[in-house]
């Protein structure tokens, strides 16, 4: 990988045309992702930044600009390619989960294998380890609407990793959850970065964004701030100051 | 995605919604069995009209007289050249293809025995007749060529007559009836063999020698028809060449006459008759198609909705990592799985109602293997044209926007 980086922006634009409109969701934006980074984007609705990360998960293309994904030029590829790269490149965490309803926990974590021609066999074990880096292996054949939020989403994390992408993005991953179940979700993805992938959220909760390590924020289709987060919190530590503020209400 | 995963897809997605998916097939089933039912129907029509004509033999070839034309005057059949004794044995001897021929004369007459009597049609023939019509005998023996050169007094009954003048069961061979108060012995019972294609109780039949009819009942003036078997079926056509070269040089016609008689075959009669059912076939087809029909505008219908609710699982999929292609397939396959299933058991079904029908009604049906195989593939045919349009549209959705329909 040339100097480690997996994601290099320079300068894009988007411009959405909506009738007679022109909104300019994106004002020439360049930043770089490095292997193994942890970086939270923020900002207010409407700062672009939601129109960054459809970018960046390869689900629409720049205006203008140049996007380089692991070394893929992925500015000027078509549909089909852009889902071949998504299913090598990108792991997707959605804020309301985006799980198959009325389908089991196994066969939503099996789905990016399915357009990826892994054999039944492997299929099936590849998932079920994924489950278990999540700590669901017990409820591979439960169904997904029978979970609670954060175990769907824990569900969706393991989808995210099972194709061995290098990148997990996720989207909002917190903002259904109460904040315990937040902490947990966030230590999940900590363990993640520790083991080498690199991690892009998007949100607007500050709380969270202090679980990353560097903080990008959007404002007006810019790049406002770009900063390595100082004080990072460390997500295994607060959730056991969580348990003994509990003990301390007794 | 391999074949095998993309039908697992779709039956899974299928099962999901099993009285959806249920009613939505049956429409495929009614369609079509109602096609393999109709067609069944009439085929069998036809199949029996040709049953009922190939039942007199299919290499059988009838020559008339025909009506000579002078001076745009027609004289009616009878006036001209009849066909002779003679021409029969020249034809039996010189024609090749001829297997059998035999001299008929036709009439209709009162016939008597004891106090009981019967109007039943006679036939003058002679010893090759029921070898020509493929006819076996039930009891006795048939007339012999010494009976028919002698214009014996004999003669052969079927089964309608031998009820309706014995029925007390008696063996009617040796009784004597009376023809037009001509007494003639029973020889020979014939085997039943029902109604003609044309409705005519073929067992209301008495057979007499040809010579017998012409001296003893009809008299000299009934002209003489032929009936003649060709050797096979395939040699139906160079038989009727020889015996129309035969006879037009028999009768010394010039090159510019016509032909002062006319020689039809079973196929042009059977042909002309089952043409009707042919018509009836095609009608009852295409009406039943129309079910068909109706039933893949059930599926497309369902297909449209099931894009529209399942729009976010498109876009999940799209987002792992799903292709164009990849959820074309998938909604192809659930409605090729749909009219599939629909056909098959459409076609099992249609083909016990077809069954039913001809046991419940006695009608003749037939499942022919053609109506099966075409129907099975119009089905597939109807679940890829009806599926298009739905899946097209769920492989062009935007996956951004499909991600975010609620």
């Amino acid at each position: 990988m040339d100097n480690g980086l997996v994601i290099k922006i320079s300068d894009v634009h988007k411009i959405y045309n909506i009738g007679e409109i022109k909104v300019n969701a994106l004002r020439g934006v360049s930043f770089e992702v490095k292997c193994n980074e942890f970086v939270a984007i923020m900002g207010p609705s409407g700062s672009g930044k939601s129109t960054m990360m459809n970018i960046i998960g390869c689900l629409d293309s720049p205006s203008s600009g140049s996007y380089f994904l692991d070394g893929i030029d992925a500015a000027k590829l078509n549909k089909d390619q852009l889902a071949e790269v998504r299913n090598k490149k990108i792991g997707f965490v959605f804020q309301n989960f985006n799980l198959l309803s009325r389908t089991m926990a196994l066969e939503n974590v099996e789905l990016p294998m399915m357009y990826n021609n892994v054999p039944k066999v492997e299929r099936h074990k590849r998932a079920k380890e994924a489950l278990a880096v999540v700590g669901l292996a017990k409820r591979a054949k439960n169904y997904t609407t029978q979970m609670s939020g954060g175990e769907q989403q824990r569900v969706a994390i393991a989808r995210a990793l099972v194709n061995n992408t290098p990148i997990i993005l996720a989207d909002e991953p917190t903002g259904n959850l109460d904040t315990r179940t937040s902490v947990e979700i966030m230590s999940i993805f900590q363990a993640l970065n520790d083991k080498g992938i690199t991690i892009i959220i998007v949100t607007h909760e500050h709380d969270i964004a202090q679980y990353a390590k560097r903080k990008v924020v959007f404002r007006d289709g810019k790049i406002v701030l770009d900063e390595s987060i100082p004080d990072r919190l460390v997500a295994t530590e607060v959730i056991k100051s969580l348990n003994t503020d509990v003990t301390g209400y007794r | 995605m391999s074949l095998y995963l993309v039908l697992q897809l779709a039956f899974r997605a299928l099962r999901r919604n099993m009285l959806r998916t249920f009613l939505t097939t049956l429409g495929i089933i009614i369609g079509v069995a109602s096609v393999i039912t109709m067609v069944a129907i009439g085929q069998g029509a036809k199949e029996s009209i040709r049953a009922s004509i190939a039942s007199m033999g299919v290499n059988i070839l009838f020559i008339s007289p025909s009506s000579p034309n002078r001076g745009g005057v027609s004289l009616g059949a009878a006036q001209g050249v009849s066909l002779t004794d003679e021409d029969a044995a020249a034809i039996a001897s010189e024609c090749s293809y001829v297997r059998y021929i035999s001299p008929t004369v036709q009439t209709s007459y009162q016939i008597v025995y004891g106090n009981l009597n019967w109007s039943a049609s006679i036939i003058g023939c002679n010893a090759d007749y029921l070898s020509i019509r493929d006819w076996p005998l039930f009891t006795g023996e048939f007339l012999s060529e010494q009976e028919v050169r002698t214009a014996a007094k004999v003669c052969v009954i079927g089964k309608t007559v031998t009820d309706r003048l014995f029925p007390t069961g008696q063996d009617p061979v040796g009784e004597i009836i009376r023809i037009k108060k001509v007494p003639f012995r029973i020889i020979g019972t014939l085997i039943p063999r029902g109604q003609s294609s044309f409705g005519q109780d073929q067992d209301n039949v008495v057979m007499i020698p040809y010579t017998s009819a012409q001296k003893r009942i009809a008299g000299r003036t009934r002209w003489l028809t032929f009936m003649v078997s060709a050797v096979t079926q395939d040699l139906m056509v160079p038989a009727q060449e020889q015996i129309r070269d035969l006879l037009r040089q028999r009768h010394k016609l010039r090159p510019e006459d016509e032909d002062n008689f006319s020689i039809r075959n079973q196929t042009d009669i059977a042909n002309m008759a089952s043409s009707t059912a042919q018509v009836m076939t095609l009608l009852l087809g295409s009406i039943a198609s129309i079910s068909l029909l109706v039933g893949g505008i059930g599926i497309m219908n369902i297909m449209l909705v099931s894009v529209t609710e399942r729009t976010r699982e498109i876009g999940i999929r799209m987002a792992v990592g799903a292709k164009e292609k990849d959820i074309m397939l998938q909604f192809l396959a659930e409605s090729i799985v749909i009219s599939l299933t629909g056909g098959i058991v459409g076609i099992i079904l249609g083909t016990f109602f077809s069954w039913a029908i001809s046991l419940l009604l006695n009608w003749r049906t037939s499942v022919s293997l053609s109506s099966v195989v075409l129907s099975f593939l119009f089905s597939a045919l109807v679940g890829v044209f009806f599926g298009y349009q739905p899946a097209r549209k769920a492989a062009k959705l935007n996956p951004i926007e499909a991600l975010r329909y609620e």
